[in-house]
């Protein structure tokens, strides 16, 4: 499972120390960390899960919630490209509007 | 040369229109055929649409235009160009274009079980659902007997639970 959280909808800020937390079919839960590209990752052999799969990102007090569940597809990009259409709900983001202070991203 | 050596169409005209006759009919048992297949009722399918969505119709399942049976809906794959995922209600537009996805998969056989001829189980899309045929997507996503699979098995013999219908879709 791998994917990029942004700040907003527009996809141009990264988002890193955002909490990526993933339950799988099981019960099961997983939590990987967005580092400082927002990109997260889970090898399979750390951990394989059974789906579906339901989602939550959180950063600071901010949570957002997958609407449905993934069914099969391990990359977020897959179904999130960054511009929106019938078939893309845009990217992984955490805010409508503008970032709370202290949301950082971007290496240096 | 003699006239009854020339040969054409207006030659015989009675010929002619003989042809054509069986090739009207002909075409028109065609259809005629084609209209007297049963599809299930169309007016309950929105309920049915909704209930097993959740299962079906993400955009990584068959939320996408290059699936055989195309799923659209509210959070998944949206019908009009400027529609988004996750905006709004499923349309009438979509609600149609998934049904006639849907009954278009196997026409003859969904009218076997339509008719109460043979069980739902005999169509691809229920034993792909219940997973007891080889699916791509996670296997029985419909679990025998769970209101979703209810839903869609007695919608599809035309004896639709709707309470199993609406307890699926969390209604």
């Amino acid at each position: 499972m791998s994917g990029t959280v942004y700040a907003t909808i527009d996809g141009t800020q990264p988002v890193s120390g955002a909490r990526v937390s993933m339950t799988d079919a099981r019960g099961r839960t997983f939590v990987s960390e967005t580092n400082c590209a927002g990109n997260f990752f889970v090898r399979p052999e750390t951990w394989r899960p059974e789906f579906p799969v339901k989602t939550k990102i959180t950063w600071g007090t901010q949570t957002i919630e997958m609407e449905s569940a993934i069914h099969r597809e391990g990359s977020c990009a897959a179904c999130h490209e960054k511009g929106l259409s019938p078939s893309s709900p845009g990217p992984v983001f955490l805010w409508d509007d503008t970032p709370p202070a202290g949301v950082t991203g971007g290496c240096q | 040369m003699t006239s009854h050596m020339h040969v054409s169409p207006s030659a015989d005209p009675w010929k002619s229109i003989f042809a054509l006759t069986a090739l009207l009919l002909g075409c028109s048992g065609v259809e005629q055929g084609r209209n007297q297949l049963a599809e299930p009722d169309y007016g309950q399918f929105p309920k049915v649409a909704d209930a097993i969505a959740p299962s079906c119709a993400t955009l990584d399942c068959h939320g996408q235009i290059g699936r055989n049976f195309r799923f659209y809906w509210s959070r998944g794959l949206r019908l009009a160009s400027d529609g988004r995922p996750g905006e709004g209600e499923t349309t009438p537009d979509e609600y149609l274009m998934t049904y006639r996805s849907l009954v278009g998969l196997e026409p003859y056989k969904l009218d076997s079980v339509v008719k109460g001829k043979v069980k739902a189980d005999s169509l691809t899309i229920v034993r792909k659902a219940r997973g007891v045929e080889a699916h791509k997507g996670t296997a029985g996503q419909l679990a025998i007997g769970s209101d979703a699979d209810r839903c869609l098995v007695t919608w599809l013999a035309n004896a639709t639970d709707s309470d199993a219908c609406n307890r699926a879709a969390g209604k």
